[in-house]
C-alpha cells in the first residue's frame, strides 16, 4: 500500500494499519488509525481476544511500572511537548477481564503519547463498543481517497502480517 | 535666536544650526535671508589667515540663490571655513579661529559630520532625482512627506563634533545646549522640501503627516565601522539580531551615545572625527500608506481553501478565496501586496451562504487610493464576474480599525449552519423531532483530532443555542444549528471518538456522521451594508 500522504482534509480520513500477533501472542491484534495529519489512534482490532467470547472488562490499569503511569501524561503548547515517548512495544495499559484473563495493549508505533482515554476507567466496557467507522465511501469527494478507503477495508480482512513502518509518526494516543 | 555656525577645517561645509519656533517654517525662511546676509558680511570680515576656498564642491549656481522672493531655503555651498561663530539674538557674533590645520586640497573633501549629505547631496540634482523617482512610481497623491534615514555612524560623528564645539565654547565662557544644534536630518529636509515641491510642479511637501512618504536613505559603508567601538563600551545597548541586519541600529547607537561618558568617548573616537574619502550614497523609495477594503464573501465551492494551500513549496489545491478576491482589487489599486483577514474561517469542503462572511484586506503601498462609490461597485462586479466559486458584497473602503473588528466577529458572535447528517440505524421523523426543543446545550470539546497537529490540546466549552431538523430519509436528515463562535460542528455530529460531549451520536443513540456542511450566516453586523 505504501506511504500515502494526503493534504486533503475533506472528511476525517483514517488509514487503518493492522499490527498482528503483538509480541508473538496469538491474535492480540492492534489496529492503528492514522489520520492524514499523522496523528494516530491506537485501537483493538476486531480479532483481539478481549472482543471475543462475550468477555467483559473488569478493570483497566494505566500504571505501567513504578515510575510510569500513562495517566500522568501531560502535553503542553502547540507542539505538544512533554508527552511520554513510546516505542513499538511500549505498554499502554493492562486490561483485566472478568474471567481473570489479562492483556497488555501496546503502542505498536514510535511516537509521543498525546492523551489516553480516561472515561474507560469508569466505564471499561466502552472499550468493547466498535470504533465508529470513519471512512464512509459516499462522503469522499476525492477519487484517490476512495481508492484508498477500499484498500483499507480490504486490508481489514487480510490476516497477513503487515510490515508498515511509520516514519516519523509523531502523535499516537490510546483509544478504543 | 541662537545662531551657531560651526566649521573647522575638517568640516568642509557649513552646518548651520538655528533654533526656531517649531510651528512654522516661514520664520526659518526669513531667518535664512538674515543669516545669509550675516554670513556674507562675516565672510567678508574674516581675518585672512583662515583659508577660504569659496569654490564650491560642485559648481552649481543654484546654491547661491539670493532671491528674496523665493521661499526656498538654500544653503551656502561648501566652503572652507576655519571659524567658529556664535551669535545670540541677532546681535552678538563672535569669531574664533579654530586652531587647526588649514585644508590643502579643499574642494574634494567630504565633510566629517554630514558625510557629504549637506554638501553635494542636497541640491537641485538630488531634488530632480527624487522627483523622478516619485514620477516613475506613478502614484496618486495630493501631498507628500519627505523622510530621511541617515547612517548610524552620523550620530557618532555628530557627537564627536559636539564635544569639540562644547570644548571650544566653554573656553569662551559660553554655555551651549544640545537643543541649540540642528540635526543634519532637519537641515536636509528644510533645504530639500522646497526644491522637491518645485520639481514636482507645486505638489506640497508637508512636514508632518501625509499618506504618501518619500524616503531618502543614505548609506556610507566606508564608515560603518565607526560605531563598532560602542559595542565594547556599552554592550547592553546592542542586542544580537537573529537575521542578518546590523546590530548597530540608529536607536541603539543613540542610546549608547547617551550613556557613554564624554571622557570614555574621547578615548575611543577621534574628536573631531576623521576624514572620509567618499560621500554617502542616497536611495529613494516611495511608500503610500496602506488602504483598507472590507466586504462580505460567499463561497459556493466545496474544494476551495480560504488561504493558499502550499506544502513544501508545492501547491496542493488550486486557488483560494483570498486570491480570488484579492486579484482584481490588487490590480485596481495597483498595490504591492495584501493582508487578508476574515471573521473566522470555514473548511475547504464547507460552503458559505446567506449574507456571507465579513472580511477585510490591507492593501500595501497602493499606487492608486481614491475610489468613488461607483468605482467600488464596479470593482465588486468585476470580482463577481471573475469566478463562480465566490461572490463578494458590500465592498467598501474602511479604516485601519477594520482589521481588529474581524477578531471581534470571530470570537464573540454567533453563527448558524446547516449540516447533512447520516445515521447508521434507520430513523423516522419522530425520532429526531426532540432535537428541535433543545436549547442552549453546552458542549465540552477537546481539540479535534483533525486540527490537533497545529493546535494545543485543550478543552473548550461551547454552546449550541438552538437546533432544528428536516427529515430526508431513513438514514439522512438536515440539521440546522445556531451556535457560539468557535464551535466545531463536525465534531459535535460524529463525536470525535467521544472527545466532544455531548454529541449527536449520544443524543440519537446511533453512529452518526456529517456528509455536508454549510455556513448559513455569520451574525456580525459589520461592515455596514452598501445599498444597491
Amino acid at each position: 500500500m505504501g506511504f500515502f500522504y494526503f493534504a486533503f482534509n475533506v472528511t476525517n480520513t483514517f488509514f487503518h494499519f493492522l499490527f498482528l500477533d503483538m509480541k508473538g501472542k496469538p491474535c492480540e491484534d492492534h489496529c492503528i488509525l492514522q489520520h492524514s495529519n499523522r496523528i494516530c489512534v491506537i485501537t483493538l482490532a476486531e480479532t483481539h481476544p478481549i472482543l471475543q467470547n462475550g468477555r467483559t472488562i473488569k478493570s483497566i490499569n494505566y500504571q505501567i511500572s513504578n515510575g510510569c503511569s500513562r495517566l500522568e501524561n501531560k502535553v503542553s503548547g502547540k507542539s505538544k511537548r512533554g508527552g511520554q515517548f513510546l516505542t513499538d512495544f511500549a505498554p499502554l495499559c493492562r486490561i483485566t477481564c472478568t474471567d481473570e484473563t489479562e492483556y497488555t495493549i501496546y503502542s505498536c508505533i514510535r511516537g509521543r503519547l498525546l492523551e489516553v482515554k480516561e472515561n474507560i476507567l469508569e466505564t471499561p466496557n466502552l472499550l468493547l463498543e466498535k470504533v465508529k467507522p470513519t471512512i464512509l465511501p459516499y462522503t469522499c469527494k476525492c477519487k484517490v481517497h476512495y481508492m484508498s478507503s477500499l484498500t483499507c477495508l480490504h486490508l481489514h480482512t487480510i490476516t497477513a502480517y503487515c510490515t508498515f513502518f511509520f516514519f516519523p509518526v509523531k502523535h499516537p494516543y490510546m483509544s478504543s | 535666536m541662537l545662531l551657531l555656525s560651526y566649521s573647522t577645517d575638517f568640516v568642509s561645509c557649513i552646518s548651520k544650526y538655528v533654533k526656531i519656533h517649531e510651528s512654522s517654517n516661514c520664520i526659518f525662511f526669513d531667518l535664512t535671508q538674515e543669516t545669509l546676509k550675516e554670513l556674507q558680511i562675516f565672510i567678508n570680515d574674516t581675518e585672512n589667515d583662515k583659508c577660504q576656498d569659496s569654490v564650491a564642491l560642485d559648481s552649481r549656481d543654484d546654491y547661491k540663490s539670493k532671491d528674496a522672493a523665493e521661499s526656498e531655503t538654500s544653503e551656502d555651498p561648501p566652503n572652507k571655513r576655519a571659524k567658529l561663530e556664535t551669535s545670540i539674538t541677532d546681535v552678538q557674533s563672535e569669531e574664533e579661529a579654530a586652531a587647526v590645520d588649514k585644508s590643502k586640497d579643499g574642494d574634494s573633501r567630504v565633510c566629517v559630520v554630514c558625510l557629504g549629505i549637506l554638501q553635494g547631496l542636497c541640491g537641485t540634482t538630488q531634488a530632480i532625482k527624487i522627483a523622478e523617482a516619485v514620477k516613475a512610481g506613478n502614484y496618486e497623491f495630493d501631498t507628500l512627506v519627505l523622510s530621511v534615514s541617515l547612517p548610524a555612524q552620523l550620530c557618532v560623528r555628530e557627537h564627536s563634533c559636539w564635544l569639540y564645539v562644547k570644548k571650544e565654547v566653554r573656553e569662551k565662557g559660553l554655555v551651549l545646549d544640545k537643543d541649540d544644534v540642528i540635526q543634519v536630518k532637519e537641515a536636509f529636509k528644510w533645504i530639500m522640501q522646497g526644491m522637491v515641491t518645485k520639481e514636482l510642479g507645486g505638489i506640497a511637501v508637508v512636514t508632518k503627516v501625509s499618506p504618501f512618504e518619500v524616503s531618502v536613505e543614505f548609506t556610507h559603508p566606508e564608515t560603518d565601522a565607526d560605531c563598532h567601538f560602542l559595542a565594547a563600551t556599552c554592550p547592553d545597548c546592542f542586542k544580537p539580531t537573529k537575521n542578518k541586519q546590523s546590530v548597530f541600529t540608529r536607536m541603539a547607537v543613540v542610546k549608547a551615545l547617551e550613556k557613554i561618558p564624554d571622557a570614555k568617548f574621547l578615548k575611543h573616537y577621534p574628536c573631531p572625527p576623521t576624514q572620509p574619502t567618499s560621500s554617502c550614497s542616497p536611495q529613494v523609495q516611495c511608500l503610500h500608506v496602506s488602504v483598507f477594503v472590507a466586504g462580505r464573501y460567499n463561497k459556493f465551492c466545496r474544494s476551495l481553501p480560504q488561504t493558499p494551500w502550499v506544502i513544501d513549496g508545492e501547491r496542493r489545491m488550486e486557488s483560494s478565496v483570498e486570491e480570488l478576491i484579492a486579484a482584481p482589487i490588487l490590480s485596481a489599486f495597483r498595490a504591492d501586496g495584501f493582508n487578508f483577514s476574515s471573521s473566522g474561517r470555514e473548511d475547504v469542503d464547507v460552503r458559505t451562504l446567506g449574507n456571507g462572511r465579513p472580511f477585510a484586506m490591507e492593501l500595501l503601498n497602493p499606487h492608486k487610493s481614491r475610489f468613488s462609490k461607483e468605482q467600488m461597485k464596479q470593482l465588486q462586479e468585476t470580482i463577481n464576474q471573475s469566478s463562480d466559486k465566490i461572490k463578494v458584497r458590500d465592498l467598501q473602503i474602511v479604516t485601519r480599525e477594520a482589521m481588529s473588528r474581524m477578531k471581534e466577529g470571530e470570537e464573540e458572535k454567533t453563527k448558524s449552519y446547516t449540516a447533512l447528517v447520516w445515521t447508521q440505524k434507520p430513523i423516522q421523523r419522530e425520532d429526531i423531532s426532540f432535537i428541535d426543543d433543545i436549547k442552549d446545550l453546552t458542549l465540552d470539546q477537546k481539540t479535534p483530532l483533525r486540527v490537533l497537529h497545529r493546535r494545543a490540546l485543550a478543552v473548550r466549552q461551547r454552546a449550541i443555542h438552538s437546533m432544528s431538523t428536516r427529515f430526508l430519509d431513513s438514514h439522512h436528515f438536515y440539521l440546522r444549528l445556531k451556535t457560539q463562535a468557535g464551535t466545531y460542528i463536525k465534531e459535535f455530529v460524529h463525536g470525535d471518538f467521544g472527545r466532544t460531549n455531548p454529541n449527536l451520536c449520544q443524543l440519537l443513540k446511533t453512529d452518526t456522521d456529517i456528509l455536508e456542511l454549510d455556513v448559513e450566516s455569520v451574525d456580525v453586523d459589520w461592515p455596514p451594508p452598501v445599498p444597491e
